[in-house]
């Protein structure tokens, strides 16, 4: 574009509000500097323009207006004052003024009644129940979650192992002769208490059960007396105190015993020896497992897996008459696991 | 905000957000949503919102939470077609604040918000207009606008007992 004086102004104009390329800009200081009469106009059109007004009318609340700016309370207002009054807008004066004029216009006294009783009230019967479900708890990172959830898994086990052990060191029973013959003289029981009530544990030689009889100990050369035979028609094959070492035994009739064996200690076929002194030291997973019960041990594990998670499963075993297991369910809240089948 | 504050903030608020929203929607069910929704989006923001900020915001999130909904569903009845039969209900009351309970169901969602936030909780005009995201004119104007309705309600009632 070349500047002529046809379109100086114009240009100008473009140059002050910064729509003008270097080259023209360049071009203009040029044409300026050939016809300096037109500084003059710039500088003017420089004047002229206006940036952005950032002033503001200073008297703004003069202009507002209240309930007191009011003259007069009328039909077409008496509402708004009502409404102020009940939402505690109004001032004292301005009370006072609804006031005397509610008392000028008793037709009015109903409605400002009304709009005094306006409030609503809260219900405090309506209640948020399972606030504790928005609750939150402190939430561990995942492989922490994970290290804890182990580390309960090993306590646990831990627990189980333990109690196996206690179990296990319990001094085991004396076995003695299965012989039947009647007996001789009365059972010596070395026992730290003398009148104390021990624990008989009798075998009978046809259902080869054990059966637990109440007996008394009488003094310190202890007889035992059998005070409730398992069966009066049974005939008790063997004895053994629990806790106790048999010199002799006095079994009295109907009760046929073989007691001639009991001063020597004979193991029973197929059982282990019990050493001298009454304990086995010796330890292996099959005392272990003999010792444990798994279904309870199961329970155990669950409840411990429950307590360190906040979890809620269940599990339940389903028994027949001879209780013998049919089923096992695991549960949780939702949903339970029976078998093959997810409820 | 502490998880022992957020947890606190569910004590002292959830009531009433469940109530506000629970007036304002009738339905139970959509209620606790809202309430829900309002705590888990508490949750995300938890380490923005200040103790003293939680009430505001809860009610501001549930207002809008319960807004969102109205509009999806489409469940507000228009203002007109309640005030047909205004006051042919033939219905007895037991007392003023049922009949208020009544009414205020009656308002469009704006004017009965803004008058349950200002009775309810008592917040004040500037804090409502944060809220509901109306000016404070504009809040001014509905509770005005819902009053009179209210007030007009109440009379025919009155008028028919």
């Amino acid at each position: 574009m070349t500047i002529s004086k046809s379109n100086i102004e114009a240009t100008m104009l473009d140059y002050l509000e910064g729509n003008l390329d270097p080259l023209l800009s360049a071009e203009l200081m040029a044409f300026l500097a050939e016809n300096p009469e037109y500084e003059n106009l710039l500088s003017d059109y420089r004047d002229g323009i206006v940036s952005e007004d950032t002033r503001q009318f200073e008297g703004k609340h003069l202009l507002k207006k209240d309930f007191s700016d009011l003259p007069f309370i009328s039909p077409e207002n008496f509402d708004e004052f009502c409404i102020a009054s009940a939402e505690g807008l109004l001032g004292e004066d301005d009370t006072t003024r609804l006031a005397e004029y509610v008392n000028q216009h008793p037709e009015k006294q109903q409605d400002a009644t009304l709009y005094r009783h306006l409030k609503l009230k809260p219900d405090l019967s309506i209640m948020f129940t399972g606030k504790n479900r928005l609750k939150r708890t402190v939430a561990l990172p995942a492989r922490l979650r994970y290290m804890v959830f182990a580390m309960g898994i090993a306590a646990t086990i831990a627990l189980l192992v333990t109690l196996a052990l206690v179990i296990s060191t319990e001094p085991p029973v004396p076995e003695y002769s299965d012989a039947f013959a009647p007996a001789k003289s009365p059972a010596v029981v070395s026992l730290p208490a003398p009148s104390a009530t021990v624990q008989v544990i009798a075998e009978t030689p046809e259902i080869k059960h054990k059966h637990t009889i109440p007996a008394v100990v009488k003094s310190e050369n202890i007889i035992i007396e059998i005070r409730k035979p398992p069966r009066e028609e049974q005939q008790i094959s063997s004895i053994r105190p629990r806790n106790a070492v048999i010199e002799n035994a006095h079994i009295p009739p109907p009760l046929m015993i073989n007691l001639s064996a009991l001063n020597q200690p004979v193991p029973a076929p197929g059982r282990k020896t019990v050493p001298e002194g009454g304990e086995d030291q010796g330890f292996s997973l099959g005392t272990l497992a003999s010792k444990l019960n798994f279904w309870k041990a199961a329970e155990t594990v669950v409840t411990g897996f429950n307590y360190l998670t906040e979890s809620q499963f269940s599990l339940t075993r389903t028994l027949d008459e001879n209780g013998k297991v049919q089923g096992l369910a695991l549960g949780m809240e939702d949903y339970s696991i029976s078998g093959n089948k997810i409820k | 905000m502490t998880i022992a504050e957020y947890n606190k903030s569910v004590d002292d608020h959830a009531d009433g957000i469940y109530r506000f929203i629970l007036k304002n929607m009738r339905d139970y069910e959509r209620a606790r949503d809202v309430v829900q929704d309002t705590y888990e989006k508490l949750w995300i923001r938890i380490s923005e919102v200040s103790p003293e900020k939680v009430k505001s915001y809860l009610f501001t999130t549930a207002y809008h939470t319960m807004i969102d909904i109205i509009r999806k569903e489409k469940r507000m009845a228009p203002l007109e077609t309640d005030r047909h039969d205004l006051h042919n209900t033939g219905k007895t009351y037991s007392g003023l604040s049922e009949i208020l309970e009544e009414a205020i169901l009656k308002l469009p969602a704006d004017q009965r918000s803004v008058i349950m936030l200002r009775d309810y909780e008592g917040y004040a005009y500037d804090e409502i207009a944060s809220m509901t995201g109306l000016t404070e004119s504009q809040v001014k104007v509905y509770i005005f606008r819902g009053r009179m309705f209210l007030k007009n309600y109440l009379g025919s009632i009155e008028a028919v007992i």
